[in-house]
Order: C-alpha cells, then sequence, then structure tokens
C-alpha cells in the first residue's frame, strides 16, 4: 500500500478545515475565490483556476442563490480529485449575482469529478443539499460561530 | 390528491435532490400522497412506473434538461394535468407551484 492512496482516502467530503465563519466577503467572486483557495490548499482540486470557470459557466446557466440567503454554486469537473462540500458564512449577506435579486451568506461550494466513481459521495451532498430546506438547520448555520459545531451539523447527515 | 413528478437539473448534484424534498415536503404538508423520480448524478431514483402516472391526478416537472420516459406522460399532458417549472422555482415556491398545479 503507498501513502499517496492512504493519504487520500482520508480525505472526507466534508471536512472541518473547509468551514469559515464570518469571511469579510462581498462579491460572488470573491466568495468562490476564498473558498477554492481552501479546496485547493487541501488538494480536493487540482486547478483552481480551472474549477473557478466550471463554477462560473454553472452560474451563467441559471445562477445558484436559492432563496433564504443561501447558495451553492457547484462543479463538475475532471480538475476536482475528490468530491467536497466546502462551507463559507460571510459577515453580511450580499447580492450573489447581477442576474438574480437573491442575496447570499450561507455558501455552498461543491465540487465533484466528471466521473464520479463514488455514489456515497454524491449522496453525501445530495441529502446535505435537502437538509437546506430545512428552517431549524439554517438556523443554526446561521448563528453557530464555532466551525467545530458546524462541522458536527454538517456530518451529522444520515445516508 | 395524488401527485408525482420529476426533477432534473444540468450537473444533478444538488437542485435534483432539493426540488426532490420542497415538492415532497410541500405535498406532506397538504396530506398528498407524492411520488418523486429524480433522474440526478446518482442515475435515476424512485422510478415512476406508468402505473403511477396513470393513477396521479397532477404531474409536476422541475426540470432543467431534456428527461428519460417522457412519453410516460403524454396522456396527462393531453388532458392537461402536467406542469413544467425550473428547479429553482420548486425549491424557492413550492407552495405556490403546487397551488398552481392544483388550478389546473
Amino acid at each position: 500500500m503507498n501513502l499517496t492512496s492512504l493519504d487520500e482516502d482520508k480525505l472526507e467530503v466534508i471536512s472541518e478545515r473547509l468551514i469559515s465563519v464570518d469571511c469579510h466577503v462581498s462579491t460572488r467572486e470573491e466568495a468562490l475565490k476564498y473558498l477554492i483557495t481552501q479546496v485547493k490548499q487541501e488538494n480536493y482540486v487540482d486547478d483552481g483556476d480551472r474549477f473557478f470557470q466550471a463554477v462560473m459557466e454553472r452560474e451563467k446557466e441559471a445562477s445558484t442563490a436559492i432563496g433564504d440567503l443561501i447558495a451553492i454554486p457547484h462543479g463538475k469537473t475532471d480538475v476536482v480529485k475528490r468530491p467536497f462540500v466546502a462551507f463559507l458564512r460571510s459577515d453580511q449577506a450580499f447580492r450573489w449575482s447581477d442576474a438574480s435579486t437573491e442575496a447570499a451568506q450561507l455558501i455552498f461550494l461543491i465540487g465533484v469529478p466528471k466521473e464520479s466513481e463514488s455514489k456515497l459521495h454524491l449522496k453525501i451532498i445530495s441529502e446535505l443539499s435537502k437538509k437546506l430546506l430545512d428552517e431549524a438547520f439554517k438556523e443554526k448555520l446561521m448563528t453557530y460561530t464555532n466551525p467545530k459545531e458546524i462541522y458536527a451539523l454538517l456530518n451529522a447527515i444520515n445516508v | 390528491m395524488k401527485i408525482v413528478a420529476v426533477t432534473a437539473c444540468p450537473t444533478g448534484v444538488a437542485h435534483t435532490y432539493m426540488a426532490q424534498e420542497a415538492i415532497e415536503k410541500e405535498c406532506r404538508k397538504r396530506g398528498y400522497d407524492v411520488k418523486v423520480e429524480t433522474q440526478g448524478s446518482m442515475g435515476i431514483e424512485n422510478e415512476l412506473e406508468q402505473e403511477d402516472v396513470d393513477e396521479a391526478d397532477l404531474v409536476i416537472l422541475a426540470i432543467a434538461i431534456g428527461i428519460e420516459g417522457e412519453e410516460r406522460f403524454e396522456d396527462k399532458e393531453e388532458q392537461g394535468k402536467v406542469i413544467t417549472v425550473e428547479p429553482g422555482e420548486a425549491i424557492k415556491r413550492p407552495a405556490e407551484l403546487l397551488n398552481k398545479a392544483e388550478n389546473l
């Protein structure tokens, strides 16, 4: 067994290191760049610029701001090495895109490889997405101050 | 009231399943019988049989892409019992969607 694959196996879909609260960002681009720097650092993505482009392409099709201050930008591309969900809560809500009037403050960046090998990972992401419609869940995302608490909340998804 | 629906979006990782959840939630709230098929990155799940469709009073297609098995809904289409919306609309305003569907 080689060490590289062992390390990669440890990469979870949701990681405490991909959770940031009260970041000072006020545009979609700033939020995406902030999140992408982190997923790149943690080796989920090997080409941050290309991932950014893929996410923006998807945004062009239709804004991913889904109301209630939530946005779920996402990209499905071969520069994603492992599926992930990264979370950022900005210090204030801002208008997500020129194309829509929706504001965002709770931002979930989702990345999946072009060829997804693991249904389990996709299942985790879809179940988490569904939870975003739950009022109590949203309230906690908005108020918890410790990334550890948010991690525990996100990680408690039943698959 | 029995409602069947299909949800699908281009990437198929989030909106497809959120729209499913939103429609199911709103239908349960109203005490309706509901079955939602998802066509996403995990393939087709909770697939609607022709029988499910035939028995349904209404069909909701919350889709942003072409779907498989659209011919299942032809009869309902003729009866004017199919409503098609963007998945994002179903997620944001499920109550409005159901109100509209009920008035078909």
